[in-house]
């Protein structure tokens, strides 16, 4: 089977066995991979019951047919599992040379169970595995961890680790691959650490069979010169992702102060432009990916505490979370508290809306700093964030409710906290507003992992007309309708989710896809042909697509999230009325939000049954 | 008479009161608008905001058409002749206007008139 390593590694930590198995061409085309590939497994196995930090629990790292083929975009790898943050559908998505290098070893995926009763990290080499002892990285930082594990290990090797973060099972700790290459959604972070696994370490080895390489050659071709087309991406050449900070500034799509406003002037000091002014940015990229979205930061005036430019620069969502969202608009603070995320191992976002979360209660007299270990948590305090940052990754104090995430703290604190968690099925919103992009807001609403701008599509891209006709998007509806619409916006999202989740089972780069870059259907289709041999439409790859969102929907359920989660805080929740029973009837689930027998068969899912369990 | 576009390179603010399109205004034979750019038109063009001078009762459309046709970088959004490929955003005087519905909104003197390229925005964490 091209494209693929062929075999799936399982891995019990409770026994420290370690089995393989062979990867089916059935499996393969259905799911293709990546996600789809993480959801065939997590649907059919994951019980009810499975506690997200418990033995049950089945983390799955998984890649899917592009990592590793000479293609731009490839290199990136996925983690899913119940989320500790959710409670239900979990799943991160990361770039750098991990997700060749997994697969490079031997592995399609490796299935992890039970709970190591020492810390271990596991080591793939060769189509071999073996789990180590962690003991003497336990409690180190991702950079320290990395550094003594690249240290021990043979030439070649890379690394996805967990930060202290996740050992205390934060509820939004990420898996940190390459030291700044970050799987930072979902907390699966926390369930590396309840397991007791510090690491994934792999070094490739093999070289990934391609079927077709002129045909993927000049498929690849195309791909890259429809790139220097691209707005988007001509933005992040020249900025990295912060380049958009003044667009969205101007069109006030913000998050600022919690969401409270769409804009702020003093956002201009934290944008692409001043960062660039401010800081040593080099710019990065991925293996054959002529973008180069990504920046090491370096600074010799480091106001907040040292900056490891291994930790990389601050993205855009970080800079919208932790900045905007908190009211802190100093480019010193961004650098040091990516670099103290990256290093505890911390998603950004719901860092930064739990912290602006804790910012507006304490604007409105809900929490004091008797509440808050002394720290009073005023918009715009640097020092009183970081100061926070660091109680959180330690789970100190106050920074013990904040670790649980924004929704849990809320309810906790209660007082009318709970309006002013910005969060879906308790994941934060990402720096989009979705009174500013309201179809996107309905993917907030309905998206498995919660609220997530990576599936769907942004309205303005709809507005713009920057449009896929593949997804049946046509022109005379979609060209000029504005952003705040809500006329159609369902049909988009539904369209546009099933092809984002098959750019996840590829797994190929979202900023190079549709609707960031010029990748579309038809595009991703060929070159799938061409990676495995199959002859692969674009309407098989998007039926691919709605199976993967399918059975996450299908977690979901069996986890008891349904219909009463789909919805938006109501404070951006302007435009959502309605639009929901028309996703519903679209998706062909029913009114409660459950998919119907019918629709399962469509998909050929029916082996899957429905979410009530299995 | 029109005024020939100026470019203000490193800063957006206008040094009102000395510009050429100040003499436009005071004679009424036309309007200068202030158009603020960003990333990526503001590097292709190596500025931060142009002052463009146009005809009495010119409109946005009107506007963009100039540009284009004096400046290549935006063609992608307003080529020569044609629809565009794709619509840029536009904030005039701080307000969002939805093109293509917006092209004949009429321009006053001294109007600010954002033009943002179109984005998705994000990080694909």
């Amino acid at each position: 089977m091209k494209g693929y390593a062929g075999r799936v590694l399982r891995v019990d930590l409770s026994t420290g066995r370690l089995a393989t198995e062979p990867l089916d061409e059935d499996r393969a085309r259905r799911f293709i991979g990546g996600r789809g590939l993480a959801a065939s497994y997590l649907a059919a196995e994951l019980g009810a019951g499975a506690d997200p930090l418990g033995s049950e629990n089945l983390l799955v790292l998984a890649t899917g047919p592009f990592q590793g083929a000479p293609l731009p975009g490839h290199d990136r790898w996925t983690a899913c599992a119940r989320s500790p943050l959710t409670g239900g559908w979990g799943d991160a998505n990361a770039s750098g040379p991990f997700g060749t290098a997994l697969k490079g070893a031997g592995f399609d995926a490796v299935l992890v169970q039970g709970l190591a009763d020492r810390p271990v990290y596991l080591w793939l080499d060769g189509g071999r595995a073996e789990l180590r002892d962690a003991a003497h990285l336990w409690g180190r930082t991702v950079a320290d961890a990395t550094d003594a594990l690249l240290a021990e290990l043979p030439d070649g090797a890379q690394v996805a680790c967990i930060g202290p973060a996740g050992e205390r099972k934060v509820r939004f700790a990420s898996i940190v691959s390459s030291y700044n290459r970050v799987a930072a959604r979902s907390g699966l972070g926390a369930v590396m650490g309840a397991k007791g696994l510090k690491a994934v370490c792999a070094r490739p080895a093999r070289p990934v069979p391609v079927a077709d390489r002129r045909a993927l050659a000049a498929a690849s071709r195309e791909f890259v010169r429809a790139m220097a087309d691209s707005p988007n991406l001509q933005l992040f050449k020249l900025y990295g992702t912060p380049g958009a900070i003044r667009a969205y500034n101007a069109l006030g799509m913000l998050p600022v102060k919690n969401f409270l406003q769409g804009t702020a002037p003093e956002a201009e000091a934290v944008s692409g432009e001043a960062l660039a002014r401010t800081f040593r940015l080099t710019a990065e990229t991925c293996a054959g990916c002529p973008v180069w979205c990504r920046r090491r930061l370096e600074t010799s005036d480091p106001v907040y505490g040292p900056v490891d430019p291994r930790y990389g620069g601050p993205d855009f969502e970080t800079v919208g979370s932790l900045g905007a969202a908190c009211g802190i608009f100093d480019p010193h603070f961004l650098a040091r508290a990516n670099a103290l995320a990256n290093a505890y191992g911390l998603d950004t976002v719901n860092l930064g809306l739990a912290l602006a979360w804790a910012m507006e209660c304490t604007a409105r007299g809900i929490l004091t700093p008797a509440d808050t270990d002394g720290l009073r948590l005023q918009w715009g305090d640097a020092r009183a964030a970081l100061a926070m940052v660091e109680r959180i990754a330690r789970r100190q104090g106050f920074g013990a409710l904040l670790a649980e995430g924004v929704g849990r703290a809320a309810r906790e604190v209660g007082r009318g906290s709970e309006a002013l968690a910005m969060h879906v099925k308790n994941q934060a919103l990402p720096a989009h507003d979705p009174r500013s992009k309201v179809g996107l807001g309905l993917t907030f609403a309905t998206a498995n992992r919660g609220a997530c701008h990576l599936q769907g599509v942004h309205d303005t891209s709809l507005e713009a007309g920057i449009l896929a006709p593949e997804l049946g998007l046509d022109p005379a509806r979609y060209r000029g309708l504005s952003r705040t619409a809500r006329e159609h916006k369902a049909a988009a999202q539904v369209a546009a989710q099933d092809w984002k989740d098959a750019t996840d089972c590829l797994i190929m780069c979202k900023f190079l896809a549709y609707d960031y870059g010029p990748g579309s259907p038809g595009l991703a289709a060929r070159l799938l042909s061409a990676v495995t041999g199959w002859d692969v439409g674009w309407r098989e790859l998007l039926l691919a697509g709605a199976r993967c969102y399918t059975l996450g929907r299908l977690v979901n359920l069996r986890c008891g999230l349904g219909r009463a989660d789909d919805l938006l805080p109501a404070r951006v929740a302007d435009g959502l009325d309605g639009m929901l029973e028309e996703y519903y009837a679209l998706r062909g689930w029913d009114a409660s939000g459950v998919p119907r027998p019918e629709t399962l068969a469509r998909l050929g899912l029916d082996d899957y049954g429905s979410g009530s369990g299995r | 008479m029109v005024v020939p576009e100026r470019t203000v390179r490193g800063g957006a603010s206008m040094e009102k009161g000395r510009s050429e399109p100040g003499r436009a205004s005071a004679s009424g034979e036309g309007l200068a608008v202030t158009v603020e750019l960003f990333a990526p038109l503001s590097d292709r063009l190596g500025a931060s905001s142009l002052e463009v001078g146009l005809a009495a009762g010119a409109t946005v459309g009107d506007l963009l058409r100039r540009l284009a046709a004096n400046y290549p970088a935006f063609r992608p959004f307003w080529p020569a002749i044609g629809e565009p490929a794709y619509y840029p955003f536009l904030v005039v005087n701080g307000s969002s206007l939805s093109l293509p519905a917006g092209l004949d909104r009429g321009l006053k003197h001294g109007d600010r008139v954002g033009i943002v390229p179109p984005i998705a925005g994000g990080s694909r964490r």
